[in-house]
């Protein structure tokens, strides 16, 4: 038993029937898609995948930071076609399922190793025409997305500039350009 | 005649890349004009939502989002259809059309028209372009020469404001230039062998229409230097480069003899059958659907090549039973476009110890050198191409990669890679009869106007040049020492190239042509059309340059005849 059915458990014990709908509650999503089906732990699980793509520290925010999460709900939400946004969705209940197959426990119960683990196998997985390749790819791509297209990553890393000025020069040696 | 209120001394229908030129003149000649707009308002500035917006404040990294993309799968094919520019184009869905034959019809109805997000490139036509249909036997002859269009070219250039280098080429005349960018080391290095290879072929800066420098006219526009954000297509906050929006339209409007329409769809032009003259013009409010009547004794169609064609169409009379100014019976017919499919990409390895600096809102070109002075291909004409390198830069390493190993990967960002080249051809199409718009014969819009039917195709001509291209560019590139060449066939439709011509062609026989030498109808003198409909054949150079300076020299001619009392 979770730590999280546990508690509902002994909610629902002490107080009765009343408050199931508020503990129903505790499974819903806290961010707020349109069509894709999520529930609250596999929102917990997505988060979490995403920490582990790209995790803090390393002198550069990691996907916790950045939200990274929200970004992937985002761009399957708006972007992807409805049997992409299914395939999504299955591959998320299929990812849980075969963490926990693979370890005995949910992902989000999994040690740092268990989970780094996991995704090397999934790494070797990715061609895999199925549910968990697309949405492991899906997510680990819009994870990337949303560090490489951050305010932070684009003007210090990439250099970017909105407004690089009029002059252009085609040819400069490699290392001098500003 | 109408009331004093709808009477106006010119009216322009469309405000786009020539319809706010055909204004600019009319305006600061002191005409009372009227310039309609079927879209909404967009004021230079005040209405460019995203043109401050970092890439990372767009909510889709850019992109479009799925319903929006499945219900307008057309719209969607445009490169510039993307988060930041969507604002600016037509939904397939918000102006059906049909289709006998696939074709992309790529519009923006709204203040300035495409003339927001064209790709500003600017090349004049010469006379082997001018020459062409009378020495190949095709279309009709051109009823005007480069000599003619010359002054008309450089005046649009100086107001306009376009960057370019003189290059001395009979091919492609020189003009009014603001300086040039540089051309990329390897850009140089093609060049370079190029003319080393072939005495015809020549590799130069690709003119366009930056303000690289400005000259106290683009000042006084309110216009600035370009500065180089290669972000056009939201609208410029500096004027940096030419649309309708930032110079001819507030340019016409200082006169204070412009009154602006907007939501107005043109149904039709009114011809009068006593004074056997157009009177004036018939609109509906898009919104209200209400019908209004404007009166003017000159009436400017610069509604886009398309939907002039469907204006003049469905501008019926006792005259004139099938369109306006159709006794020829060719209106909509000899519809012609460029042929933009093939693409050649390449790599270099050399010159690896060079990069670029900055960045560069254009590329090199090479006017066409098949079929100039004879003919010696096995297909009619030639294509223009644009030439680019550039180095890449180099995307970390992600394949396999999860966890720290992937995110010390994507830190560790390599400038420089190869070089990349590429180059796209831009093929003349051939107009023919059996190319055309037509009135669809039972289906209305909802401002009950007949849908436009597009039956445009692709030659074997085409099919030719495309292989010629791949095999020329091929050997160039070969010789440049380029490697990992590959050519591709985007086998996208007609349209997609928004170069869209004809079916109002110009020629001197009224038997064979609907225009004049000043774009007048020869059938009916107070009407003209100097859009993309009056193109006779198509070259191969981006077209809206020779536009404007057919729009400014109608319009002139326009009120010289006025003057005169000759309308």
């Amino acid at each position: 038993m979770n730590r999280r059915s546990a508690i509902r458990n002994a909610v629902l014990f002490s107080a009765g029937i009343v408050l199931i709908p508020s503990c129903m509650e505790d499974n819903k999503a806290i961010f707020q898609t349109k069509n894709i089906k999520l529930t609250g732990s596999g929102e917990r699980t997505l988060q979490l995948l995403c920490d582990s793509i790209l995790p803090a520290g390393n002198s550069f925010p990691g996907a916790g930071e950045l939200k990274a999460h929200e970004f992937v709900l985002t761009m399957m939400d708006d972007c992807a076609s409805p049997e992409d946004q299914a395939k999504f969705s299955d591959g998320l209940a299929a990812f849980e399922t075969r963490s926990q197959t693979t370890t005995g426990q949910i992902f989000t119960k999994n040690s740092p190793e268990q989970r780094q683990n996991f995704l090397v196998t999934l790494e070797k997985n990715k061609a895999a025409n199925d549910n968990l390749a697309f949405f492991y790819n899906s997510t680990k791509h819009f994870t990337v997305q949303a560090m490489t297209s951050s305010k932070k990553y684009m003007t210090e890393i990439r250099k970017y500039k909105m407004v690089p000025g009029p002059h252009f020069k085609g040819c400069v040696p490699v290392g001098n350009q500003v | 005649m109408g009331d004093t209120k709808n009477s106006f001394e010119a009216i322009v229908i469309g405000s786009g890349m020539s319809g706010g030129w055909a204004a600019k003149e009319f305006c600061e000649k002191g005409l009372k004009t009227l310039l309609l707009e079927r879209g909404r308002q967009v004021e230079h500035l005040k209405d460019y939502p995203t043109t401050n917006m970092q890439p990372w404040e767009f909510k889709h990294r850019g992109q479009v989002p799925y319903t929006i993309s499945k219900d307008n799968p057309v719209i969607s094919r445009c490169y510039a259809y993307k988060e930041d520019a969507m604002h600016f184009f037509t939904k397939d869905t918000e102006h059906p059309y049909e289709q006998e034959k696939p074709f992309d019809w790529i519009r923006g109805y709204q203040v300035g028209g495409k003339s927001i997000m064209w790709a500003r490139q600017t090349q004049r036509w010469s006379d082997f372009d001018f020459e062409g249909p009378a020495r190949d036997g095709f279309a009709v002859d051109w009823p005007i020469r480069y000599k003619d269009l010359a002054p008309w070219y450089s005046y649009v250039e100086k107001f306009a404001g376009i960057s370019g280098n003189k290059d001395g080429l009979d091919t492609l005349p020189d003009g009014e230039f603001l300086p040039a960018w540089e051309l990329t080391c390897v850009e140089n290095h093609f060049k370079d062998i190029v003319s080393k290879n072939y005495a015809d072929r020549h590799v130069i800066y690709a003119r366009c229409a930056h303000v690289t420098s400005p000259e106290p006219i683009h000042i006084e526009q309110g216009r600035g230097q370009c500065q180089t954000r290669n972000l056009c297509q939201r609208g410029c906050p500096f004027g940096g480069y030419f649309n309708a929006n930032s110079t001819t339209i507030p340019w016409a409007q200082k006169t204070g003899n412009l009154t602006l329409r907007t939501d107005a769809v043109v149904h039709s032009i009114i011809f009068d059958d006593t004074t056997q003259k157009a009177t004036g013009v018939r609109i509906i409010d898009a919104h209200t659907k209400q019908t209004t009547e404007y009166f003017a004794p000159v009436i400017f169609v610069n509604a886009g090549a398309i939907n002039t064609n469907l204006i003049l169409l469905n501008s019926v009379s006792k005259r004139f039973p099938n369109g306006l100014g159709n006794d020829a019976g060719i209106l909509g017919k000899y519809f012609a476009f460029h042929n933009y499919r093939a693409r050649i990409t390449a790599e270099y390895d050399g010159m690896l110890e060079s990069t670029t600096e900055g960045g560069r809102p254009t590329g090199a070109y090479m006017p066409r050198f098949r079929n100039v002075h004879k003919q010696e291909t096995d297909f009619l004409r030639g294509y223009a191409t644009t030439f680019s390198a550039g180095r890449q830069t180099i995307d970390p390493v992600i394949d396999g990669l999860a966890g720290e190993e992937l995110k010390r990967s994507l830190l560790n960002v390599q400038k420089t890679g190869r070089w990349s080249v590429g180059s796209q051809c831009m093929g003349e199409t051939i107009p023919k009869i059996t190319n055309y718009v037509s009135l669809s014969e039972s289906k209305k819009d909802e401002w009950g106007m007949p849908l436009i039917n597009f039956s445009v195709a692709y030659d074997d001509n085409d099919e030719k040049m495309i292989k010629d291209f791949f095999q020329q560019y091929t050997e160039m590139y070969t010789k440049a020492g380029f490697t990992n060449i590959k050519v591709s066939d985007s086998k996208q439709a007609p349209g997609l190239d928004i170069h869209e011509m004809g079916g109002v062609r110009m020629g001197k026989d009224p038997k064979t042509s609907l225009l004049n030498e000043w774009n007048q109808l020869h059938a009916c003198k107070n009407v003209f059309v100097t859009d993309g409909a009056c193109m006779t054949s198509t070259s191969t150079q981006n077209p809206s340059l020779t536009y404007m300076a057919l729009t400014a020299r109608a319009a002139n001619h326009a009120v010289e005849l006025l003057k005169k009392g000759e309308l």
